[in-house]
């Protein structure tokens, strides 16, 4: 045959290539600091959840009302403790986990939802997306906290209830951005060629088109994290969300603002904790979109 | 179907069997100008008509926006046509229900422009080439990898690529990924649409020869839609120039380069840049732009650039019709047996 | 003022990227005397963009830079000015055209607040005498209805009048040298031949100097005086036009001439170099051409060769060595 022989252009086995591929992105992490700083930020997250109890100086349940609303460095309690005597740093460590649990089982039913109400709008078109789409634009005319609040009013209070009805304000966003996603897709050239191979329909669906917005659920995913957090928080706040005695952020935040004039540290650590870890996974969810999507920055 | 290894000896020999018979093809696409507005028809293809025989190259010519992409694609029922016929092997493919469409296509491929752009991203060559078999449920899954490690050598390309993704490959090689996964399924027909006019020009000529090679060894009939007429000239058997939609000259290539008929046909080849810097080219300058295909011209479609108008091509549409021996053109020069003066016109004037 | 309009010599071009620096220009020389068409050819990566945006001190600021050699222009160094200086160049003394007439024009302004840019930066003109002028041009460069044209926007052009638009942009001031980077590559066969055509009847009418980057042999020997062939960041040949087609030295540009289907006869295997143009980061000592060379042999592999001359006729191949040759004999 006259083709001539095709020189490999890069005779790197397989093994070498994963290895360094997982080399690259911690090369790539460590270019950029905002990247590094939301990193650390959600370690840290998912250590104090998982062993809050262990880490914590005091049991947070432990309520000594001899030492109700003492000020932060007194008697050991970093950072105080609140109208029942318990020590604020404790409660927010063991917090963390509330907010993980939720923000994580949140994004994943969410997004579990959303993509597939997405997938079905994007790729098959016709009355179904009509349907579909404007189910989504309804819903998305609502303010998604109210909307979380009428769900959770009606569901009632609790971590499952929460999570659902977060889940259920938030899908809408993932439907939106996976039904584009796909519509994008389907006009892509290999989508043509699989239809031109003869692969039936279904199987284009899920061997060329899931794959391939697998990238930006995982960027849209870690976006919403943050906004879920602060959600819970939110919800906790009025008094929908988890319940005392469970120390949640935003439960947290619930009880200590009658004392926020003379007591100010009882809502001011929780809150921090808040706006650390929103920014924290919104930093990584930033990072992580412009490594993996370089064509949105335009790099 | 020919099992795989079956080399015919003379290779390039033709039949007069027709493989595909275009009739009356049509597509139209509307585009909506919003609520209160009638919709614009834009007439991609308009009522084109011709045949392709078993192992020839058929070329469709053309520039961007002339339909000869879009006539590709409804062929093979990428798009849908508005109406007309197309008949391969004698079933008529438009009427087909999609799953016996599906089956069909076992035998009718593609190999797209952009190497780039038509594999997916996220497969392995290995995916890319056992798609094909797996969909058409060809071989056990043992034979399907020694039949593509198979394809691979024979596309010049080796085993050991086997694993990689597409973005390790230059833009030649995956374009020869491209034809593997064209041709691992023994086809009998292949639309090649721009196959090496995203390609630099060093390894055009490695994809040509290529397919030119696997046209010998299975025997394949090859549609070629190009913009590079000297490509064209180079492998094709016979061509259908097209202007907005229409095909204005239908012939055996070497006679359409010898002795082109439509005045389009000939600006077009005048047009082609010279292979040699002491080569002097009479050229025929078109003045202005191809017409916007939403809003094509009157009568002939091509009377706005035509230095040879006549006051009945701003209004009366010519057909094809035979001027010679298996030359047919759209052109009134040749409508009334006005040949022989049409002809010292239009030479005298070149 | 000398004959020579643009001198390049030994120019290194060096870009970061995630994974180290690499060199896409390599002890580049060249030059473009007055009046001339001087042809770049070369395929994607052999550097011919780059070199052209290095000229027109176009390159990415923060991820680029020029490592050695020297652009003289008009007897400067152009590579030591600063920004500010080198904007009074630009438009001005030296224009560009580009491959991508849609994306090169700002869809926002109209085609004639696109034209009358360079001549409020460049030129001291009322507001009548910038219209006239950009008319002017417009008419030239074959744009009909140049009066109502001023008030359209980009989109509302086809291809070909948009570089057309483009060419008159690049015009205006009458520049003395112009880089065109694919012209018409993204055009039509029949648009490119009145592309080609006038700027051929722009040139000999303005007496400009013309840097012609393309990987079309057939538009270079419609277009070009001279040729300079590059590939992989380097050159390796340089000749007179007719030179060239008749008597290529260097195997690669044997090769491209060779491997025209027009050069073949119809239906024959089309003669083609093998292999592929090699990534930045593959290349290594030798010849860059040396593994897809039909007549490498040892030294290739081992040893870059220097450029040979031959009268005019440069190339960089081992083959033209004269002590070689003489063994050859």
């Amino acid at each position: 045959m006259e083709t001539g022989t095709v020189t490999t252009a890069n005779p790197l086995n397989v093994k070498a290539k994963k290895e360094s591929k997982s080399k690259e992105i911690a090369r790539k992490l460590l270019r950029s600091w905002t990247g590094v700083i939301g990193f650390s930020l959600i370690i840290l997250l998912l250590i104090l959840s998982i062993f809050g109890e262990v880490i914590a100086p005091f049991d947070p349940m432990d309520a000594q009302l001899r030492d109700r609303l003492l000020p932060p460095l007194t008697d050991g309690h970093l950072l105080g403790t609140d109208q029942l005597g318990r020590d604020i740093l404790s409660r927010v460590i063991v917090g963390a986990r509330v907010s993980v649990v939720i923000g994580l089982s949140t994004v994943l039913l969410a997004g579990l939802i959303g993509t597939i109400v997405g997938v079905i709008a994007g790729y098959y078109r016709g009355w179904i997306d009509i349907v579909l789409m404007r189910i989504v634009d309804v819903q998305l005319s609502f303010p998604f906290i109210l909307l979380v609040l009428v769900i959770s009013a009606v569901l009632g209070a609790g971590l499952t209830n929460i999570v659902i009805s977060l889940a259920l304000a938030g899908w809408v966003i993932f439907a939106r951005v996976i039904r584009s996603e796909v519509l994008a897709l389907r006009e892509k050239e290999f989508i043509t060629a699989a239809i031109a191979t003869g692969v039936p329909k279904l199987q284009i669906l899920v061997r060329h088109i899931l794959p391939n917005i697998f990238t930006p659920i995982i960027i849209l995913g870690s976006l919403q994290i943050g906004t879920y957090i602060i959600a819970e928080a939110s919800v906790s706040f009025l008094g929908f969300g988890v319940q005392p005695p469970t120390a949640a952020w935003g439960n947290m935040l619930d009880e200590g603002k009658d004392y926020i004039f003379n007591s100010w540290w009882l809502i001011t650590f929780p809150g921090i904790a808040i706006i650390l870890t929103a920014l924290g996974v919104n930093l990584f969810g930033d990072w992580l979109r412009d490594t993996l999507d370089p064509e949105l920055k335009g790099e | 179907m020919l099992a795989a290894g079956f080399k015919k000896a003379g290779g390039d020999e033709m039949t007069d069997i027709p493989i595909l018979e275009v009739t009356n093809l049509k597509k139209y696409y509307k585009i909506s100008q919003g609520l209160f507005k009638s919709n614009i028809v834009v007439k991609a293809v308009d009522d084109i008509s011709f045949s392709i025989k078993k192992g020839e190259t058929f070329a469709l010519v053309g520039e961007s926006g002339c339909g000869k992409s879009t006539t590709g694609r409804t062929l093979l029922r990428l798009t849908e046509a508005t109406s007309g016929e197309v008949r391969y092997k004698g079933k008529d493919l438009m009427s087909l229900p999609y799953e016996k469409m599906r089956f069909l296509r076992k035998e009718l491929q593609m190999v797209f422009q952009d190497p780039y752009a038509s594999l997916n991203p996220k497969m392995t060559i290995k995916q890319i080439l056992t798609e094909p078999l797996r969909v058409h449920k060809k071989y056990t899954p043992s034979e399907r990898t020694k039949k593509i490690i198979e394809i691979l050598k024979i596309v010049g390309l080796s085993e050991e690529h086997l694993d990689r993704h597409p973005n390790e490959f230059s833009g030649g090689q995956r374009q020869r990924i491209g034809i593997a996964r064209a041709v691992i399924l023994n086809p009998d027909f292949i639309v090649a649409d721009e196959p090496v006019s995203a390609l630099d020009v060093s390894v055009q000529s490695q994809v040509i020869n290529l397919m030119l090679d696997l046209q010998k060894e299975f025997e394949l009939t090859y549609l070629f839609i190009s913009h590079d007429l000297s490509v064209v000239e180079h492998m094709t058997d016979r061509v259908a120039v097209m202007y907005l939609g229409k095909i204005v000259e239908l012939t055996e290539t070497e006679k359409l380069f010898k002795d082109p008929k439509h005045p389009y046909t000939q600006a077009l080849i005048s047009a082609v840049p010279a292979s040699h810097p002491r080569e002097v080219k009479k050229r025929i300058v078109l003045t202005g732009d191809v017409p916007n295909p939403a809003n094509p011209p009157s009568g002939c479609a091509f009377h706005t650039r035509c230095p040879f108008v006549m006051e009945k091509c701003k209004s009366i549409a010519p057909n094809l019709t035979e001027v010679a021996d298996g030359h047919q053109t759209s052109c009134h020069l040749y409508s009334e047996k006005k040949e022989e003066k049409t002809n010292v016109i239009i030479h005298s004037e070149v | 003022m000398s004959d020579i309009l643009l001198e390049i010599k030994d120019l290194g071009i060096q870009f970061n990227t995630g994974k180290g620096p690499i060199q896409p220009i390599r002890g580049v020389s060249f030059s473009l005397k007055s009046g001339e068409t001087l042809g770049v050819v070369g395929e994607s990566g052999s550097g011919k963009s780059v070199t052209s945006l290095a000229v027109m001190g176009l390159l990415p600021e923060k991820k680029s830079k020029i490592v050695s050699g020297s652009i003289h222009f008009n007897d400067e160094d152009i590579t030591k000015l600063s920004e500010k200086q080198y904007r009074k160049l630009r438009g001005n003394e030296m224009s560009m055209i580009f491959q991508e007439p849609m994306t090169s024009l700002n869809p926002v302004f109209t085609i004639g607040e696109l034209l009358s840019e360079p001549l409020k930066q460049h030129k001291k003109m009322s507001k009548k005498e910038r219209k006239e002028a950009i008319i002017n041009v417009l008419k030239q460069v074959g744009i009909p209805r140049a009066e109502q044209i001023i008030n359209e926007y980009p989109h509302q052009l086809s291809g070909g009048m948009r570089q057309r638009v483009m060419i008159s942009l690049a015009l205006l001031c009458e520049p003395k040298l112009l880089i065109c980077d694919e012209p018409t590559t993204a055009l039509d066969v029949t648009i490119q031949a009145q592309i080609l055509e006038l700027m051929k009847e722009i040139k000999a009418e303005k007496n400009m100097s013309l840097l012609f980057i393309t990987h079309d042999l057939g538009v270079v020997a419609e277009m070009c005086d001279r040729v300079v062939v590059m590939y992989a960041g380097e050159i390796v040949e340089v000749a007179e036009i007719n030179e060239l087609f008749d008597q290529p030295l260097h195997p690669y540009t044997q090769g491209l001439i060779h491997s025209r289907p027009t050069n073949n006869s119809r239906k024959s295997a089309l003669y083609s170099i093998k292999g592929q143009v090699p990534r930045p980061e593959e290349i290594g000592i030798g010849c860059t051409f040396a593994n897809r060379c039909p007549h490498a042999f040892e030294k290739c592999l081992k040893e870059t060769p220097p450029i040979f001359e031959k009268g005019d006729h440069l190339s960089k191949c081992w083959l033209q060595d004269s002590k070689r040759q003489a063994v050859m004999k």
